[in-house]
């Protein structure tokens, strides 16, 4: 039972999807809580019986899958992926649980949430390029229905560019899998095969010219992983799914689908090109700072708290390329670190935003004039009010709170690596600071110029609390999380270095 | 388990986390259980006394011994990039942290009939975190502590609904210090693996990454004690509780960020970082106090004391060291404290006149403190800084427009204080207050070291033998009795200047406020260093306005976008009439190449060829037949 953990984590939403499909509408909230509950238990229970201080893949499952293509179902779990999964198994009930009295097609709501879950768990596994891509290129599916069918009245144009800009990432990728696949002998998809430089000095011919396999695989790879994620400049469909999408929707896009195209990455980079990672490490670098300065400029012109989210997000994925693309060991570890506290500080952004705009029936907070719009929450809804300092704090990186612990080691990385960044870094927290305290001043102090607002629910408490005790937590006592994730990055930085 | 408490300073964490918990305990579920909130508190305060005091070994009569207590937080601590928790428990810390609870537990006493649970609570959670930023042994803990200090404030301010312009200049201004720190912090660990407080003297100071880190840090540090241009004091409702503003949001905030000045200071001086940037410090003091000196009203004028205050301490420090800004800074404390308990029973009581005689006697006393007057431990600090510094006559400056700031502080106050009316215990809390400022209880003298020999010292110096500051000696007598009667009389002077100019029949201000009004009203609202921010902030918002229009809607909706779709419009026609003619051709051809076969079966089907067909097939047939039989 426990060498399939990772199986009955990809397995038991998509049992829950059946059900969904087979059992009566009335059962339908609950079946897709409890499958997907009982996925992130098994995450649980993996990474608790996962030994720290230890390099290597654990939970190791493999068969072949197909043999004519050399294509395995590899699966595991190391120091990069854990947090992601853990991510995975704490955001997806709390997204179904926040969309527990949606109206409008729940039961088609909840599938899809399913089998995202799926999706992203095995995109997040998989130690196959292929049956990688395979599970990554299922998660876009239901984005596509998520995003159109769920949300504001431009919702379908945004699913609809949305698609195709992920379906233009999904195909350079794939060209990079192919590339690859055939430029090994004997062929192969499995990482553990490819790991090691194994690509270096590899070239093939078009047009009459020598390519190098590993620069142009590097190459496609990120500009296919790019597009998936929102980087400046091209995140114009990510604004407007922030504004168009339901907040639940926008939460499994930022919180979890990014940190996991952005782990993709960091295996892929890290595994197959750590050659090319020397050189360009300065670009992975400059795409950070660049993200991180422009969200932060950008987000300061913003009035409403959905775009403000979305810039939040282009800011905090710098932080992350930042912390990559150091390659050293604090910053590495800080960037991953990143990755688990972006999800969770971004799901509590989108999800107390969408609070606030579905009782007010307002996201804009101030007008063009400056004059406030909302108000007066912390009076009204302590609780609410107290969730949202949490996570502003955390974003933020205050001391105590999960922010500090993966910008504190991406700061201290980063200035290791190119010392010039921290003062980018430190102008966007400038930034950072001044917008989120600006939006935390217009919604919830001073006084309310609307109709009276109730403070959250039990139920809302219920999904908001793993949210708010992961950040402290986390935050108070990262040591056990560290501890999986330091063995694995100095691996894979001996491999660089 | 005996060892582990001689050798860790476990009862002085517990007591911290006991009184941090009972904060928040008493801020959540305090206004439900009425008159518990101080019962609660007072345990609290007495719990961490009790294990300071246990910890340094005080209450059981042991020798003094510096216990630490050090874990792995982020990474170990294997790793240079480390990041390490810990308490140390020194002399310095110990006696500081001490200090403050018992100001606190004074304070309580004075102001209890005005406070509420919410202000229990807010106290408590500051207190602990002034004493975790004092017995800190990495910068890490201190932020911790200056971050408890800082919730204590905003707790204690969210209780006015009026102090919201305040609440957002400030908290972006601390946050913005505490995050310039942090940075500061983040780049020094690349340097010194660990910042293990305890060994800063050891530290290797190599250049560029040293000074970056510490500039950050120390930048930090400044704009966490309000200096120019961080003027969120003078933008919100300051009369609210005086005494709770001046001592949650003033005075301690300042304290938990001088903690780190204090610890890093000989680090500082190494990488030449002080006292460079006490120059920066000495122009934000004399800002202020050129602020403080056009305030109408004396709330202002105490606030803009302290914050200067804070900025010539910073000042001492760098300029003359640890011993001299301490006590420089414990002056200014008590000072602060007496005068906004006293302002606040002047704004809270009507007409009566009970006590007005000590009030206003130890108000005089006070300032004579808070100036740096003889026998009081601030004196220290003013003597220190003449005897250190080069530049005599920009401090003597400096110390006499502060100086001169607090007088006329005194003489505003007085001309209101016979409408005061207070209780012998206040009295008492007053002298308490003053008390704890005297230079025999620091020092160890009653004159604070004016006499050559020190024939007056009654026990060893605090800060000196105790605390082992550095101390700088006068080389030649004659010189110390030039200085003495130079700084005696720059005191005399900014107690009669002040009083010219405020207790003639016509004040000298008021003339000068009728003749510049403009000039007036411009330094009094902080040189316009709001409308300065907010033309910033517009201009910030423009850019931010510009580039998402350029890029989002300009370049990629209009040109990117456009071009693209053209591209693909142009293609798709090309393709379009390929794709016509290609298709006409291809049925052309088709047609003409099936049209032949066709034809021929439809003679075929109509029977008109059928006959002619089958005679060619037979003969073709025959012909076949013929020629293998013949092979």
């Amino acid at each position: 039972m426990s060498e399939h953990l990772i199986s009955l984590m990809i397995f038991f939403p998509f049992l829950g999807v059946l059900c969904i499909a087979c059992l009566p509408r009335a059962q339908t909230v609950w079946l897709s809580l409890a499958s997907s509950l009982a996925s992130s238990i098994c995450a649980i229970i993996l990474i608790f019986s996962m030994q720290t201080n230890q390099a290597n893949l654990q939970a190791w499952e493999s068969f072949v899958w197909m043999v004519s293509c050399a294509v395995n179902y590899d699966m595991g779990v190391d120091g990069l992926n854990v947090l992601i999964v853990l991510l995975i198994a704490l955001l997806f009930p709390v997204l179904i649980a926040s969309e527990w009295n949606q109206k409008v097609g729940m039961r088609g709501m909840h599938a899809l949430f399913l089998i995202l879950q799926s999706a992203l768990i095995g995109a997040t596994c998989a130690q196959d390029l292929f049956l990688q891509f395979f599970f990554w290129g299922l998660s876009s599916l239901p984005f596509y229905f998520l995003a159109g069918i769920w949300g504001g009245a431009q919702r379908e144009k945004v699913a609809f560019r949305s698609m195709v800009v992920s379906s233009l990432g999904n195909f350079l990728f794939f060209a990079a899998l192919v590339l690859i696949y055939y430029s090994v002998e004997p062929h192969s998809f499995s990482l553990k095969r490819l790991m090691g430089g194994v690509l270096g000095g590899k070239t093939f011919v078009f047009l009459e010219s020598d390519f190098s396999v590993s620069h142009v695989a590097f190459f496609l790879m990120s500009a296919g992983l790019s597009l998936r994620v929102p980087i400046w400049p091209i995140h114009g469909w990510f604004k407007e799914m922030a504004q168009q999408a339901c907040p639940s929707v926008f939460v499994a896009f930022a919180g979890g689908m990014i940190p996991v195209a952005l782990y993709i990455f960091a295996r892929a980079s890290y595994f197959l090109f750590p050659d090319l990672l020397k050189d360009y490490s300065f670009l992975i670098i400059g795409v950070g700072m660049v993200n991180l300065i422009m969200g932060g400029l950008c987000a300061f012109a913003q009035r409403s708290l959905n775009c403000l989210l979305a810039f939040v997000c282009l800011g905090e994925i710098g932080l992350v390329l930042m912390g990559l693309g150091s390659l050293d060991l604090a910053g590495v570890i800080g960037g991953i670190y990143q990755q688990l506290v972006f999800g969770l500080a971004i799901a509590g952004f989108g999800l107390f935003s969408g609070v606030i705009v579905d009782r007010t029936e307002q996201g804009v907070f101030s007008n063009e004039k400056g004059e406030k719009l909302l108000g007066g929450i912390l009076v009204q809804a302590p609780v609410l009010s107290m969730v949202a300092g949490i996570v502003i704090a955390s974003l933020l990186g205050f001391p105590g709170f999960a922010g500090f612990v993966s910008h504190s080691l991406v700061m201290v990385g980063s200035y290791a690596a190119h010392p010039f960044s921290i003062l980018v870094a430190g102008s966007a927290f400038l930034l950072t600071s001044y917008y989120l305290l600006m939006m935390y001043r217009f919604v919830f102090l001073g006084q309310s110029h609307m109709k009276p607002f109730q403070d959250l629910e039990f139920r809302e408490k219920s999904y908001f609390l793993p949210i708010v005790l992961s950040l402290l937590f986390f935050g108070f006592y990262p040591k056990p999380l560290l501890d999986f994730i330091r063995p694995t990055v100095i691996m894979l930085l001996s491999m660089i270095h | 388990m005996l060892s582990l408490l001689e050798q860790h300073p476990t009862f002085t964490i517990y007591a911290i986390c006991f009184l941090a918990s009972l904060g928040v305990l008493v801020w959540k579920w305090g206004e439900h259980t009425p008159g518990k909130g101080l019962l609660l508190i007072g345990f609290g305060f007495l719990a961490l006394i009790a294990g300071l005091e246990i910890d340094s070994g005080f209450l059981f009569q042991q020798n003094f011994t510096v216990k630490t207590w050090i874990f792995e937080w982020i990474l170990p601590k294997t790793d240079s990039n480390a990041i390490q928790m810990g308490i140390f428990e020194d002399p310095l810390g110990v006696i500081l942290s001490a200090f403050w609870v018992l100001v606190a537990s004074i304070f309580i006493l004075s102001f209890s009939q005005f406070a509420t649970s919410v202000l229990y609570a807010a106290l408590a959670i500051s207190i602990s975190g002034v004493v975790l930023a004092w017995c800190s042994l990495t910068p890490w803990v201190c932020f911790f502590g200056i971050m408890l200090t800082l919730v204590g404030h905003f707790i204690a301010l969210s209780l006015h609904r009026n102090s919201l312009p305040e609440v957002t200049s400030d908290l972006w201004g601390r946050s913005l210090g505490l995050l310039l720190a942090l940075l500061g912090s983040c780049v020094l660990i690349a340097t010194e693996p660990g910042l293990i407080l305890q060994q800063v003297s050891q530290w290797q100071a190599e250049l560029s990454s040293s000074w970056a880190g510490g500039l950050l840090l120390v930048a930090g540090l400044f704009l966490l004690m309000q200096p120019f241009s961080w003027l969120s004091w003078l933008s919100g409702g300051v009369k609210f509780l005086l005494p709770v503003r001046t001592l949650l949001s003033q005075l301690l905030p300042g304290w938990a960020s001088f903690v780190l000045l204090v610890r890093f200071y000989p680090y500082l001086v190494k990488i030449g970082l002080f006292p460079v940037l006490g120059w920066m410090s000495l122009c934000s003091s004399m800002i202020i106090i050129s602020i403080g000196l056009f305030q109408n009203q004396c709330v202002l004028s105490l606030t803009a004391w302290i914050a200067s205050g804070f900025s010539v301490a910073f000042t001492l420090l760098a300029f003359s060291g640890c011993a001299a800004a301490l006590s420089f800074l414990i002056g200014l404390s008590m000072v602060a404290l007496i005068f906004s308990c006293v302002l606040a029973e002047i704004s809270e009581s009507h007409s009566s006149n009970h006590h007005c005689f000590w009030m206003k006697f130890f108000l005089g006393i006070a300032m004579v403190s808070g100036t740096g007057g003889f026998g009081f431990v601030s004196s220290i600090g003013g003597l220190r800084w003449i005897l250190s510094s080069s530049s005599f006559f920009i401090f003597f400056l400096v110390f006499f427009s502060f100086g001169f700031l607090g007088w006329k502080l005194f003489w505003k106050v007085l001309s209101q204080v016979h409408q005061c009316r207070v209780s012998y215990l206040q009295i008492l809390c007053i002298f308490l207050f003053l008390l704890l400022s005297t230079n025999l209880l620091w020092d160890g003298t009653l004159s604070g070291e004016m006499l050559i020999g020190n024939p007056d010292r009654v026990f060893g110096s605090l800060l000196y033998d105790f605390f082992l500051f550095e101390k700088s000696e006068f080389e030649r007598s004659s010189d110390f009795f030039s200085i003495l009667s130079c700084y005696g009389g720059g005191l005399v002077l900014t107690f009669f200047a002040a009083y010219w100019m405020n207790r003639r029949k016509e004040e000298v201000w008021n003339r000068v406020f009728e003749s510049f009004p403009q000039t007036t009203h411009l330094i009094r609202n902080g040189y316009a260093i709001f409308g300065l921010s907010e033309y910033c902030k517009r201009m910030m918002m423009q850019v931010a306005y510009f580039s998402e229009i350029v890029i989002e809607k300009n370049l990629r909706s209009e040109v990117l976008a456009r071009k693209l779709l053209d591209f693909f419009q142009m293609l798709s026609r090309l393709v379009l009439k390929f794709d016509f003619y290609f298709t006409q051709a291809l049925e052309e051809g088709l047609r003409k190449s099936v049209a032949i076969p066709g034809k021929t079966l439809q003679l075929m089907q109509t029977a008109d060829a059928r006959w002619c067909l089958f005679f060619a097939l037979a003969s073709g047939f025959a012909l076949l037949l013929h020629f293998l039989t013949r092979l």
